[in-house]
């Protein structure tokens, strides 16, 4: 099925919003092939509107020798302005950029959404969990340049500019607006960072300025990992840098049952990039034990931002059902079920509710 | 002459080869590597300022020759006396170890490890010994980065099984009672046990293969503790048992006849509920009885303008015996005419060296948590260098750069201490927390030293993670860490992630250490402005941070009292602020602890 629409490539004409649009799939490694083609599958039971075009996007020795994307995966992209990307393994250590950090800034997709909400029938700790995560996605502390600035001294350096702030800031609220949202959080430390995190605290008041329906309050990031694991209902949309948007989009996560059930989003101004934040899990790829959850929520997310409500909210309801009342879940999920049977009980829920 | 087989088993089983000189009777070791360096003995040049010039140290395996034989110095300059030996140096500050002037102190010797590659394996064994002399005599043993390696002392003594002997004696806290340690010629380990061996001719029949250590009558050792245990049992002697606090022990001639009273300690209130929660430990200390003066300093950025400058801080937190008790200090968006400057939290930590906060996450009966399992562990936290070194600048227009400097002599040192606290405090298990895949350099070279450093901590376990997935664990099942130990960002998410997970700011404490100076103060720092002045706050992190403070000066008993009393009322759950879902006040607290303290 993937290698019908693999070798097709439009000459770059758009498509009318009523047509069937493309969407660059990226598998990735490990388990990404097999959860993709889950999600692959569930979309074409649901009749939604997608063509896929799988890429492959390991790094290649370009004419310079330095190690880049593909071309061919960089035109596609361009031509489709979405895509769906399964886990990438990001080498330790290596010297060379990862993968995930290359893919976002060849295309500027500067805001991570990150939408953690509770599963109704994956119990956890932490009950009502409803946090949406926004997060400066191309600057910050993770712009990559660090240098050795004598023997055993090593300075890393975070990078914090008006643009980009005032791009995350007004997508922030743009977003809680569009998602009827109540109250946007700044997640910052300008206590210690008074530059930096000021900027962007700067720019987040001015944005907030200009949308007076959408309460906005600031807080530090100490006390927010203080509250959240408290009470994680307090927080409804935060937006944050770089660093702290990290390891607070993967605190939520973890509140509501990991990186296996939580999707993810990278927004640009007009590409975007929807992917699975787990890992490749190379332990268990290729045994049919894989959960197709995380990639699927973020496909719904992607159907969203393509305003394909319907089909959205068709797929997001049987997977929700499926999870809460099936019994073919996968393992990570309490269950018994490999990723196929979970693949076909969701199908048979969309075509059920049809 | 008297051969010792080598043993071969671990590499921390040091001294095997011993001859004894026949004239001077002094015995020589051979080190493991069985090379024999200088045979008479002294083969390093003793230098007074070696000490305090080097910070740091790196271990390089040359196979040295250890002598029995120990020198002493003094330097009337700085008026301290400094033991050596091949073995270890001891410097004995004369301040606070050989005047006679009522001052207390809580240093007796220093234990100062040089660049000796053998100490970081006897070290651990060593220092085993020294904690059962501080049990003994009652004196107090420096805490610098490189002390923290007492080592928690094991119940009583142990019988060695297969090899018949046995040592018993009684670490109670009274010196020379029952603890012939005037004979101690050995120090070993057999399997999971330690044993100190008395007599010299069982201690010939041990098994070689367990023994790390061997003094003489005329070691260094024994030099010590004689030299010690002297001091302090003509003290003792002075001294009824009821004494409140623990005078010195004093070198030789003229033993402190008179106890001194209170022990004076530094309080910075700070902004928010910090005056409060001062004032809450003041009360209990007053209705208790505990024998602790406060000098109270005022410093803030809030009130610039009546503030103490940090060096008057400073000064004062050295007069009094180098500890202090703070609440947490708000820092101030208003003056920020000089953007370059620090605030002033980091202004104090970079100046008093306060590189190690050490913030312990106990869960408490009587307070629900989410997870059910009991926790304990330990987030050790570098203070003074990493994403705060507030180096900022404009590049251009709209353009910050913030920069975050690691250091491979402060990662050391942080590493080190992490592991040596691990090893005092019995822990199992040290994990790094990291974000070495993304800050390859910086986080990398963090990760690099505390490996490195995890070399030479044999027992101890070793694990590294990712600050990301460290967050979903501890929100997950937190019950598998132990000792974590990170750089400065991480460790202000994990602190007050963690202490989320134990009741919220509460009741957590936290210590902040220096090379000279140690401030104890609530663990996750929030000043609660909006409670200021309400008598709502839940005072127990601030009395348990003093319980803490009382055991490090040395009113352990006092200490242990104060944090049981806490327990007893939060275990009660009759008295609980709001934080733990109830309406008592602050003050009502405070009574119900003064109620329940009991030594």
């Amino acid at each position: 099925m993937l290698t019908r629409h693999a070798t097709r490539l439009t000459n770059g004409i758009r498509q009318a919003s009523s047509d069937v649009r493309r969407v660059t799939l990226i598998p990735g490694d490990g388990i990404g092939p097999e959860i993709s083609s889950a999600v692959v599958k569930i979309f074409e039971a649901a009749k939604a509107p997608i063509d896929w075009d799988p890429v492959d996007v390991t790094p290649v020795k370009g004419k310079d020798g330095k190690m880049r994307i593909p071309p061919r995966c960089i035109e596609l992209m361009h031509q489709n302005k979405v895509g769906l990307k399964g886990p990438l393994a990001t080498p330790i250590g290596k010297g060379h950029r990862s993968l995930n950090l290359a893919v976002r800034l060849e295309f500027d997709l500067y805001a991570n959404v990150r939408p953690c909400r509770s599963l109704a029938g994956h119990k956890t700790l932490y009950d009502n969990v409803d946090v949406v995560t926004i997060r400066e996605n191309t600057e910050g502390e993770y712009s990559g340049i660090e240098h050795e600035v004598s023997k055993g001294v090593m300075q890393s350096i975070k990078l914090i500019t008006e643009k980009a702030s005032r791009n995350i800031a007004n997508y922030a609220f743009e977003y809680a607006r569009s998602q009827g949202r109540k109250m946007v959080t700044a997640v910052h430390k300008a206590n210690i960072m008074r530059m930096s995190d000021g900027l962007f605290l700067r720019m987040c008041r001015e944005e907030a300025a200009k949308y007076p329906d959408i309460k906005f309050k600031e807080a530090y990031l100490d006390t927010v990992c203080l509250n959240m694991v408290q009470d994680p209902s307090q927080y409804d949309v935060l937006v944050m840098p770089n660093l702290y948007g990290d390891i607070l989009s993967d605190l939520c996560a973890g509140l509501v049952g990991g990186l296996g059930v939580t999707p993810s989003g990278n927004i640009g101004k007009d590409a975007a990039v929807f992917e699975s934040v787990h890992g490749t899990a190379p332990d268990i790829a290729g045994q049919d034990k894989a959960n197709p959850t995380a990639l699927l929520l973020s496909s719904v997310m992607m159907l969203r931002y393509m305003k394909l409500n319907d089909h959205a909210r068709k797929i997001e309801n049987a997977c929700f059902e499926a999870i809460s009342e099936g019994n073919c879940k996968t393992g990570d999920l309490g269950g018994t079920g490999t990723c196929t049977s979970f693949t076909n009980d969701i199908i048979a829920r969309i075509n059920n509710s049809d | 002459m008297s051969l010792i087989s080598l043993s071969h088993l671990f590499f921390f089983h040091l001294i095997h080869l011993s001859t004894q000189d026949p004239d001077t009777g002094q015995r020589h070791f051979l080190a493991q590597y069985g090379e024999i360096a200088d045979p008479t003995g002294n083969d390093y040049e003793y230098d007074h300022d070696y000490v305090e010039r080097t910070n740091e140290f790196v271990p390089t395996l040359r196979p040295r020759m250890f002598t029995s034989t120990v020198t002493r110095s003094y330097n009337p300059l700085k008026r301290k006396h400094y033991y050596h030996s091949n073995v270890v140096d001891v410097k004995l500050h004369e301040e606070n170890g050989f005047r006679n002037d009522g001052k207390i102190g809580r240093i007796l010797p220093l234990f100062v490890m040089e660049k000796r590659p053998m100490l970081y394996q006897v070290c651990p064994q060593l220092v085993e010994l020294f904690s059962v002399l501080e049990e003994s005599t009652g004196a107090t043993y420096l805490t610098t980065e490189y002390v923290e390696v007492v080592t928690r002392i094991h119940q009583g003594w142990r019988r060695l099984t297969s090899v018949g002997y046995c040592v018993r004696a009684s670490h109670a806290g009274v010196c020379g009672a029952r603890l012939p340690l005037m004979h101690l010629v050995g120090v070993g380990r057999k399997g999971n046990d330690n044993f100190y061996t008395t007599d010299m001719d069982e201690y010939d029949r041990v098994n070689t293969q367990d023994l790390l250590f061997r003094g003489t009558g005329r070691g260094p050792l024994f030099m010590l503790t004689r030299h010690v245990i002297a001091g302090a049992s003509a003290l003792q002697k002075a001294a009824s048992m009821q004494v409140v606090t623990r005078a010195l022990a004093t070198a030789a001639a003229n033993p402190k006849t008179e106890v001194a009273t209170k022990l004076k300690v530094t309080t910075i209130p700070g902004d928010g509920v910090g005056p409060e929660l001062i004032y809450c430990v003041k009360d209990i200390f007053e209705g208790t009885g505990i024998p602790i003066e406060f000098e109270e300093i005022f410093l803030s950025e809030v009130h610039y303008s009546r503030s103490a400058s940090i060096d008057e801080v400073i000064e004062a937190i050295s007069r009094n015996n180098g500890v202090a008790l703070k609440g947490a200090i708000e820092e101030s968006a208003v003056r920020m005419a000089d953007h370059d400057a620090q605030g002033i939290n980091m202004q104090l930590r970079r100046q008093l060296d306060l590189f190690a906060n050490v913030v312990h996450i106990k869960s408490m009966e009587g307070i629900k948590t989410r997870h059910k399992k009991p926790l304990d562990f330990v987030i050790v936290r570098e203070q003074t260098e990493g994403e705060y070194s507030s180096l900022e600048h404009e590049l251009v227009p709209g353009v910050i750069e913030c920069l975050k400097i690691t250091t491979e002599p402060n990662c050391a040192r942080i590493a080190k201490f992490a592991f040596d606290y691990a090893t005092k405090h019995g822990r199992k298990k040290v994990t790094c927390v990291h974000k070495a895949n993304i800050m390859k350099l910086g986080d990398g070279l963090f990760l690099q030293v505390c490996k490195d450093t995890a070399k030479r901590y044999p027992r101890i376990e070793f694990d590294q993670m990712i600050i990301d997935n460290t967050c979903m664990q501890l929100v997950n099942a937190p019950e598998q860490f132990d000792v974590m130990v990170m750089p400065n960002l991480y460790g202000n998410i994990v602190d007050n992630l963690a202490a989320g997970l134990v009741g919220g700011a509460g009741v957590v404490t936290g210590k902040s250490f220096g090379r000279d100076f140690v401030i104890f103060e609530p663990g996750s720092r929030h000043s609660f402005q909006q409670a200021m002045g309400r008598g709502i706050a839940n005072p127990a992190a601030m009395i348990l941070s003093a319980a803490n403070m009382l055991e490090h000066l040395h009113l352990v008993d006092h200490g242990k009292a104060l944090r049981k009393a806490v327990e007893d009322v939060i275990r009660e759950g009759k008295v609980r602020t709001r934080d733990l879902g109830g309406y008592n006040s602050t003050n009502e607290f405070a009574d119900a602890v003064i109620s329940k303290y009991t030594i």
